[in-house]
């Protein structure tokens, strides 16, 4: 069903030619360093896609194409969308960095059983913000938990044990409710205090006024997400055994519980979506994260454009970020750029186009350079 | 793992025309699956759920996201009404039959169905034993792409009007389907009487909820721990196995 590639022995992903093999490469020219740049460091060419995609989406404003300006104010309003895909881009990176084939087709599903549940918290029963968001994370974190045990543990593929707890979750979150929404006062009120652009202190006029969520939710978890595994021995453990179960076990890494905590930490985050959600829409919906291609298929588009490795052990969170980033920038400018529900239908095809691109292009750079940065 | 709504099948042609267009469309898009999984060597589920997108698009594209009401006659012979029976059993079903015993003789008892196995026990070992690879993946692909064509044909023809999604949703059943018939998902096991078996254990258990008077939504729940019932007995089963 797949094509085995040749694992990288490369830990980080980050590793730097100067200090790698010594390889009769040393003589590059310039345009081939640049092509080297553009290939293995997946941050070269994220960045560089960004800057044309925004680029060419200001030409097309300029000369009055759009149908509405596509300037900064705009660009900052669409970030919103941001918070949700990049947060699920940072759960699937703890899966798939996992490895064993590791993919979390459960998220979108989570998402919606916890946005029930922080509806009957907060909505219903009239708890605490904070409580009902604390809950809603450990609702979060216990369904990842199960597929943590499922996989880790009785040894399920990913992708089955994920795609059975999809089914489940899903079916839960409409039916706990009858497959009404709830949208009581404190939830429609959640929208003001979480998804409102609003201006920043102190620089906040000299720039455009930036969604809530990202202060309140994404940077918050960007940084946790980051330290945790940049920083911390969880975190060189996920690296570890997505690279080679063997050698971790080994090296006397518990790699069961490391690679269930990794599912369980993508139901945290995913909880935490829920939440976010939950403010966006004003309402607490049982197919929040389901409906139409779900949750699950941007969040992992986003983790393969943005680097990882699907086959494991190779991944950043700048990658997931300026991924995430590209992706919803284009779709602002394609929403602009067609009438009616035209938009929508090539936001499908450019996001095809590029999960496909990326992953030939991830198979390449691993072939010729050996490791995708 | 094709959504594409390989819808093609309108166009008012006859019947044998409308099927054959759309076999033969669907045998392109899993080429293209195909083509890009054996030969760019990534990884299957990531390109196959990029071109989901893309044929989503061009099927949105052809018919300009309006659903069509007008199923023509022609199709009724596939349909679920008097003219889709022969001897009282619908002919869809009949097909299916076929095509199980098909799929059974070519899998078991031909060189190349035999090849499709060892390429999933073990990749490198089929190659040294003089199988190409490639191309059989290819094929395999494309075999897929074929069959959704046909099954998209029955879909439209038993349905009374034509909506957009009418192939969302349906590949993660189908995997359920595959995987709950015994079909290991790392590749070089599975049997085609075990998939029939899992499809109607899908669709049994769905349909005993709705009789149950239960809310349909609730059959997923279900689907999903057969699933898990389904593989984790036969991991358990394994790993006793090893032990001994």
């Amino acid at each position: 069903m797949s094509i085995p590639t040749a694992a990288e022995p490369d830990l980080t992903g980050t590793q730097d030619d100067q200090s790698g093999s010594p390889t009769p490469e040393r003589a590059e020219s310039l345009p081939a360093r640049v092509i080297r740049a553009l290939l293995t460091q997946r941050i070269v060419l994220l960045a560089v896609l960004l800057v044309l995609v925004v680029v060419y989406f200001m030409v097309l404003g300029a000369t009055g194409y759009l149908t509405a300006a596509y300037d900064f104010d705009y660009l900052s309003a669409a970030l919103i969308n941001a918070v949700p895909l990049a947060m699920l881009g940072f759960a699937e990176l703890f899966v798939i960095l996992s490895g064993r084939g590791g993919i979390d087709l459960s998220v979108g599903a989570i998402v919606s059983l916890a946005s029930m549940i922080f509806g009957f918290a907060y909505g219903r029963w009239g708890w605490p913000l904070w409580l009902a968001i604390l809950a809603t994370a450990i609702v979060g974190a216990v369904l990842g938990l199960v597929n943590g045990l499922l996989v880790a543990y009785i040894g399920f593929p990913a992708l089955i044990a994920t795609l059975a707890t999809y089914y489940a979750y899903k079916s839960l979150a409409v039916v706990i409710n009858n497959q009404r929404p709830i949208s009581t006062k404190p939830i429609q009120n959640l929208y003001e205090s979480t998804a409102r652009s609003v201006e920043l202190p102190l620089i906040g006029s000299w720039i455009p006024n930036v969604p809530k969520g990202i202060f309140l939710f994404l940077l918050p978890t960007l940084v946790v997400v980051w330290l945790l595994l940049a920083r911390t021995t969880y975190g060189r453990r996920v690296y570890a055994i997505g690279t080679n179960d063997v050698a971790a076990q080994w090296s006397a890494i518990g790699v069961r519980a490391t690679r269930a905590g990794a599912y369980a930490l993508s139901g945290l985050i995913s909880g935490l979506v829920a939440v976010v959600t939950v403010g966006q829409f004003a309402s607490a919906r049982p197919d929040a994260g389901v409906s139409g291609n779900g949750m699950a298929l941007p969040a992992i588009t986003i983790a393969v454009l943005g680097g990882v490795a699907i086959t494991g052990g190779i991944g950043r969170v700048s990658g997931i970020v300026l991924a995430t980033v590209l992706i919803v920038w284009m779709n602002a400018g394609i929403r602009l750029a067609f009438e009616g529900n035209a938009g929508p239908q090539y936001q499908l095809l450019a996001l095809g186009v590029l999960l496909v691109f990326a992953a030939l292009l991830n198979g390449f750079a691993l072939r010729r350079y050996g490791g995708a940065g | 793992m094709i959504t594409a709504k390989l819808v093609l099948v309108q166009a008012g042609l006859s019947l044998p025309a409308a099927v054959l267009i759309s076999v033969v469309v669907g045998g392109l898009l899993g080429l293209l699956n195909g083509v890009l999984i054996a030969y760019g060597r990534v990884h299957a589920i990531i390109i196959t759920f990029g071109t989901a997108n893309i044929f989503q698009w061009i099927s949105l594209k052809l018919f300009n996201s309006t659903t069509v009401n007008n199923i023509p006659d022609t199709l009724a012979p596939l349909g679920n009404g008097a003219a889709g029976r022969t001897l009282g059993v619908p002919n869809s079903f009949l097909i299916t039959v076929v095509l199980v015993a098909i799929a059974w003789v070519y899998l078991r008892h031909t060189a190349g169905g035999r090849h499709f196995y060892a390429i999933g026990g073990d990749q490198l070992a089929a190659e040294l034993a003089g199988v190409k690879v490639r191309q059989r993946v290819l094929t395999a692909y494309l075999l897929t792409g074929l069959l959704v064509g046909l099954a998209s044909c029955i879909v439209v023809a038993q349905g009374s009007n034509l909506g957009q999604n009418v192939g969302a949703g349906k590949e993660l059943a189908v995997i359920a389907a595959v995987v709950i018939g015994g079909t290991s998902i790392t590749g070089g096991r599975g049997s085609v009487l075990g998939t029939v078996l899992g499809a109607l254990l899908v669709q049994t258990v769905a349909s005993g909820v709705t009789q149950l008077g239960w809310r349909s939504e609730l059959s997923d729940l279900f689907v999903g721990i057969a699933i898990i019932i389904a593989v984790g007995a036969d991991l358990i089963r394994e790993r006793a196995r090893r032990r001994r």
